[in-house]
């Protein structure tokens, strides 16, 4: 009950980071260039599995399986060609009127009744992937964890499914640029502590290197107190909390969260800046959660909270 | 110096009439055998005169107090049982468990006082086992543990005495000491005795009155020779058995079965 | 002299560990400033100390007393030395009775209420089940206990599997109840103190009549004991321990089961003793078991269940080995 708790836990929070998948190696945030843009089929690509998938023709029956690829397939004009999801996505409006797959445990027979000639699935490290392999499904693994992988995701995602995904890529790194550009000339970067669940209180999680919300803070002109975790959602102890004074906290506005008055509560956080200045924030975690074609968007709302003097 | 006194007893036992109807009586300095087959009753009239099975009629009086009216504690003022069961699973001292003879005396605060370590010294001197006090009772013989009990129920200074086959486990120059040990309290201290005996020669030998029980009632009430008879013996008892008659006292001797019997048995 | 010189030890070896619980922590702090810290010095190290990590062995010496208490009283009452709130399902019970208040919306106040109403629930039905034969026996106890346990545990599961929402909420819950020394606050602290004190003093006015269930409970009825009064009692004073315990630290295993069993081979039987020895000993256990599921992974922390199971469970066998002839 615990494995299947810290699964739910783990993909509600990071939506699409299933069972303890590793980050994928960075690649370059720069858009590999594509000679067309509608791609030729058959095409043979490298997922983030390095597996060599060769898509023979234009999908026409996509699953995804992962909110953020969704969110891609959705945003690539895709949309009409998908004909399944997860459970858990519901970005855009569109995807909810979606057959369900699935959320932790993916239904397998779910996925093979919907005849698919394409699925796309984040990593897991359960044998879902082999196993719709060896249903005779056509699976590509994507799984993006930074903001870095994100622009890789769209190229990749876009040439699969035969659009335009260097022109989306291009369009999120100018926006994400925009941020940058906009935080990097703040005189301070504050101490961003981001919450990720401490409904037990002796099990406190944030953000570290290797997260996509790491990336938004920074992104963002702050500074994660976690900046020197070994993992990417590192538990940390209230005692580290208060040693490392953040001075801004920034909660999930999700009904399982914490709110700032009880953030404010907690015993001997009154002595956190950020506390005694009132700067206990919430932002839409569907938004900063997901790796997605929306990371500019992201960035720009973190950097209002992290520094709101720039964006008046 | 105390007498039980119990009157039409009636009693159920799991859904069956185990006692239809039983007079008892037991005086000061008085050891009182009761004898009968497996099945009479007989330690369910123990349980009665105890206080521990509330009888469906009758009553049991100690010196004319109602015993059944009375709550546990005042009841173990009144009457001790020896128990049967001697095992513990915890190292308890032989001294700890003659103090829980003090149960019933026990002050507001569980504490016990100058008076009952006096007591439990007594009980402790009487039964010749102040030499076993310190020891744990899950590290002595049969016999000494046996002492040890029945120290824990004289230590509550109740007028009644009640013991469940207190021989059973015990080697004969034990169930002699034993029966021997109670017989002189009783005496001396004036207690009276019920004891529950399947040996009908230790209760020729020790006791000072037999009452004989089959089927839940008394058949007859006497002084050994009156009671353990060829005649009685033979009917509640079945086949088999002499009795002889050494001094003045019944003995009961167990024959082979005779090839009238075995045959009987077979056919 | 062999007592005196058992409790001496104990008050030591228990100002030790509690010094050693303040001292050690996620973050390092200089013992000076530790001591500057308690004598209230105003910084982030004087907040650190006084309220987190002060609370924390405090809570974790309450509970690890209580629960040594409860484990003595569980196991004088069935003349049974592998009871515990553990083993018995009592503390299942217990969290039973919280998650079903977390299910229902109650307010977190009275979850600690709903935790002594499981207790108790859970312990009488042990005591009915293990009684079934007509006497309780070792065997039939840990049967109970199993079935409670894995009863309490599915239900548990269904109420959390049954609504995405409910699940929300009681995921809080559950981490608690793998076992972990949450201390919110010096007030909740106060309640259980006051609680646990409560439990601890009766438990020791009923020592001696427990000591009368020796030889069973018919024995003891002879002896003077109203056998119904003293049962309610007793098993209302374990409930109260664990309910307290469970409410701040969830399930944690052994502590109850292994302190008692130790102690009464230094002790010896007397449950007056072994109540009070229980205490500061059990106390002492829990607060180095809660030392070493903050430090052994640290800054990730281990629930403290995992601790005292790791070190309990394997000493659960060995009893369980050496007393298989009074189970049988």
């Amino acid at each position: 009950m615990r494995f299947r708790l810290a699964a739910f836990f783990a993909l509600l929070i990071v939506a699409a980071t299933a069972c303890g998948a590793t980050v994928a190696p960075a690649p370059s945030t720069t858009p590999r260039s594509s000679a067309t843009a509608v791609t030729a089929f058959p095409l043979t690509v490298t997922d983030f599995q390095n597996r060599a998938v060769t898509v023979p023709v234009r999908p026409e029956r996509i699953v995804s399986i992962g909110p953020s690829i969704t969110e891609f397939l959705f945003a690539l004009g895709a949309g009409p060609r998908v004909v399944g999801a997860d459970d858990f996505s519901d970005e855009p409006a569109a995807a909810r009127q979606l057959e369900k797959v699935g959320g932790i445990k993916v239904n397998f027979e779910k996925v093979v009744s919907l005849k698919p000639d394409l699925v796309l699935s984040v990593k897991f490290s359960d044998g879902t992937i082999e196993k719709l392999v060896g249903a005779g499904l056509l699976v590509l693994v994507v799984d993006p964890q930074t903001a870095g992988d994100v622009a890789r995701t769209a190229v990749l995602v876009g040439r699969v499914v035969g659009s335009d995904g260097d022109a989306m890529a291009r369009d999120i790194q100018k926006r994400v640029d925009e941020v940058r550009s906009k935080t990097s000339s703040a005189a301070a970067k504050p101490r961003v502590y981001h919450e990720i669940d401490a409904s037990d209180p002796t099990k406190i999680f944030t953000v570290g290197p290797g997260s996509y919300i790491h990336d938004l803070i920074e992104i963002a002109g702050g500074q994660n107190v976690a900046t020197r975790a070994t993992s990417a959602y590192p538990q940390l102890s209230a005692e580290e909390i208060l040693r490392s004074d953040p001075e801004i906290i920034v909660l999930a506005a999700a009904d399982y969260s914490a709110r700032p008055e009880q953030v404010a509560a907690r015993a001997g956080w009154s002595a956190i800046s950020a506390v005694k200045n009132n700067r206990i924030v919430s932002i839409a975690p569907n938004l900063i959660n997901r790796p997605g074609p929306r990371v500019g968007e992201a960035a720009e709302a973190y950097a209002r909270l992290v520094h709101p003097e720039l964006f008046r | 110096m105390s007498s039980v006194v119990a009157r039409g007893i009636r009693a159920h036992y799991a859904e069956r009439e185990v006692l239809r109807g039983v007079d008892l009586v037991a005086n000061a300095g008085e050891v009182v055998a009761l004898i009968g087959p497996n099945g009479a009753g007989k330690s369910t009239l123990l349980r009665v005169l105890g206080g521990l099975l509330r009888p469906i009629a009758g009553s049991v009086t100690i010196d004319g107090v109602n015993v059944t009216a009375l709550d546990r504690r005042s009841i173990a003022r009144h009457i001790a049982v020896v128990p049967q069961i001697f095992e513990t699973l915890f190292p308890f001292t032989v001294r700890e468990i003659v103090a829980l003879g003090r149960t019933s005396r026990l002050g507001p605060l569980g504490t016990l006082g100058s008076d009952d370590a006096r007591a439990v010294a007594r009980a402790l001197d009487d039964i010749g086992a102040t030499d076993l006090a310190d020891r744990r009772i899950d590290r002595v013989s049969g016999g000494e543990r046996q002492r040890a009990v029945l120290a824990m129920a004289l230590a509550q200074e109740a007028g009644v005495l009640l013991l469940d086959e207190p021989t059973a486990h015990l080697d004969p120059a034990h169930q002699r000491a034993t029966l021997d040990r109670v017989a002189t309290l009783a005496r001396v201290r004036g207690l009276a005795v019920v004891a529950v005996l399947h040996d009908l020669n230790l209760a020729a030998a020790f006791a000072s009155r037999v009452v004989l029980l089959e089927d839940g009632a008394v058949i007859r009430d006497g002084v050994p020779g009156q009671v353990i008879t060829a005649e009685l013996v033979a009917k509640v008892f079945g086949p088999g058995l002499r009795v002889v008659s050494h001094e003045g006292r019944p003995f009961v001797i167990p024959e082979p079965a005779s090839v009238q019997e075995r045959q009987a048995r077979a056919g | 002299m062999r007592t005196v010189t058992v409790f001496a030890l104990l008050a030591v070896a228990l100002v030790a560990s509690a010094a050693a619980g303040i001292l050690a922590g996620a973050v390092a702090i200089a013992p000076g400033d530790v001591l500057a810290a308690l004598l209230g010095a105003d910084s982030t190290n004087g907040t650190i100390i006084r309220e987190l990590r002060l609370p924390r062995v405090l809570g974790a010496a309450i509970v690890g007393g209580a629960l040594a208490a409860a484990g003595a009283l569980l196991q004088g009452l069935l003349r049974n030395p592998l009871a515990d709130p553990f083993v018995t399902g009592t503390s299942a019970g217990a969290s039973l009775g919280a998650v079903l208040a977390v299910a229902a919306g109650f307010e977190p106040a009275l979850v600690p209420l709903a935790a002594f109403g499981g207790a108790m629930g859970a312990i009488a039905l042990v005591w009915r089940l293990a009684r079934l034969g007509g006497r309780t026996t070792v065997l039939t106890v840990l049967l109970a206990g199993v079935v409670l346990t894995s009863f309490a545990g599915a239900l548990v599961t269904f109420v959390l599997v049954s609504s995405d929402r409910l699940a929300l909420r009681l995921r809080a819950v559950l981490g608690w109840l793998q076992g972990g020394v949450s201390v919110v606050n010096w007030s909740e602290l106060a309640v259980a103190a006051a609680v646990v004190g409560v439990g601890v003093t009766a438990a020791i006015l009923l020592a001696p009549r427990i000591d009368a269930y020796a030889f069973g409970e018919e024995t003891a009825a002879a002896l003077g004991v109203d056998l119904d009064r003293t049962t309610a009692a007793v098993l209302a004073t374990t409930a109260l321990l664990t309910g307290a315990a469970v409410a701040i630290a969830g399930l944690v295993g052994f502590v109850g089961l292994v302190i008692p069993h130790a102690l009464r081979f230094l002790l010896g039987a007397t449950h007056r003793r072994l109540i009070i020895a229980s205490v500061p000993a059990g106390a002492m256990a829990l607060v180095l078991a809660d030392l070493g599921a903050r430090t052994a992974l640290a800054p990730a922390e281990l629930p403290v269940g995992v601790i005292t199971g790791l070190i309990g469970a394997p000493f659960f066998l060995v009893l369980l080995v050496r007393s298989r002839r009074e189970i049988v």
